[in-house]
């Protein structure tokens, strides 16, 4: 049977509300030199973007192009403090995304 | 016989696609430039509040324990080096921070912003840091540099003003912070080393504390950046002068 594995799949909602705490996270760690735990928490907030862009798809277009560039920053972060956590926290984002779950957000009507 | 015209067939959805892709850069760029002018805000918020409650724990620095004991913000980095203890000490004696593109385009935007006209600093190496005002507050030859400088760096044209290691911990004179910071390399055998930077830093009055909280929330991302850089480039250098040497 599928699982959903990620709290913030499946809802709107809930990828809103992972946005501010993994951004949190990622800043604090960065601040006190925690490099790849900094990573970690940048893989979640660019899922969780790009959750919402999927979501926003359809009658919100504007909304999810701007989403979906909105979740390349925290890996353009990391990047520029070392290319080596940016490709780790999109490798780690790739797999947040696709991984299988049976809530995958539908296109929505609103936001 | 009537005969059913056949419907048109539908633009390559390929096409429609790309056009939809094409529509939605401009979008897209507005989301990155949004995204960093929120995350950007979300950072001075975090800077801010964490001020002047810096992580204590980790190894420490008893050098650097002797000229700044208590401090407002103290940051911590280091990267293992393939390369012995020596080469990575001489490539961090000789690294040009500004080589590094995005370190040059951070200084430069921070001479822009704080209209500093001063290019005195530009492409210094850590070793030449006492030409621009940096005094030597402790040297152990081949592994440590503590550099030390009372100076505003809220203002556009900064300058370090050196005070003499006995001097350094007692200086309170109203209007300054006292920044402190070693670069250090540690063995980790005869083919690796740790290179260490870790940089404190007190204010001497209320005033200067709250400028300096200004200031640091507003530019640590920049100087983070800075710092992170400095570490590759001493590991790429002492690994190549490694592999030229062999």
């Amino acid at each position: 049977m599928k699982r959903v594995l990620l709290p913030w799949r499946g809802s709107i909602a809930a990828a809103w509300a992972t946005l501010v705490p993994a951004a949190t996270v990622m800043i604090v760690a960065l601040l006190r030199g925690s490099l790849w735990p900094g990573a970690l928490a940048g893989a979640v907030l660019t899922a969780a973007t790009a959750e919402l862009a999927l979501g926003l798809r359809g009658r919100h277009g504007r909304w999810s192009a701007m989403a979906a560039g909105a979740a390349a920053v925290p890996l353009l972060l990391l990047a520029l403090v070392s290319p080596a956590a940016g490709v780790g926290a999109a490798l780690c984002a790739l797999l947040l995304i696709v991984v299988d779950t049976p809530r995958r957000i539908p296109a929505r009507t609103h936001l | 016989m009537a005969t059913t015209a056949l419907p048109v067939a539908a633009p390559a959805s390929r096409t429609h696609a790309r056009g939809q892709f094409l529509r939605g850069l401009p979008w897209a760029a507005l989301g990155v430039a949004m995204a960093v002018v929120a995350g950007w805000a979300l950072w001075y918020a975090v800077a801010w509040v964490s001020y002047g409650h810096a992580a204590r724990g980790g190894t420490p620095d008893f050098l650097l324990d002797r000229f700044v004991p208590a401090y407002d913000v103290r940051e911590r980095h280091a990267i293992v080096v393939g390369a012995p203890i020596a080469a990575a000490w001489g490539a961090a004696l000789a690294v040009d921070m500004e080589r590094a593109p995005v370190v040059h385009a951070i200084f430069g935007g921070r001479r822009l912003l704080l209209a500093n006209t001063d290019s005195a600093t530009a492409h210094l190496r850590l070793g030449d840091l006492e030409a621009i005002g940096w005094g030597r507050l402790a040297f152990v030859p081949g592994r440590e540099i503590v550099f030390g400088a009372v100076t505003q760096p809220w203002k556009g044209d900064v300058t370090f003003e050196p005070l003499a290691p006995e001097a350094f911990a007692a200086f309170d004179t109203p209007g300054y912070v006292k920044i402190a910071w070693t670069i250090a390399v540690d063995s980790l055998g005869p083919d690796r080393s740790r290179f260490r930077t870790e940089t404190r830093v007190i204010a001497t009055d209320a005033q200067s504390r709250a400028r300096f909280r200004r200031y640091w929330s507003a530019f640590s991302p920049g100087i983070l950046v800075i710092r992170w850089q400095m570490l590759r480039l001493v590991r790429a250098d002492a690994e190549r002068a490694v592999a030229v040497g062999r």
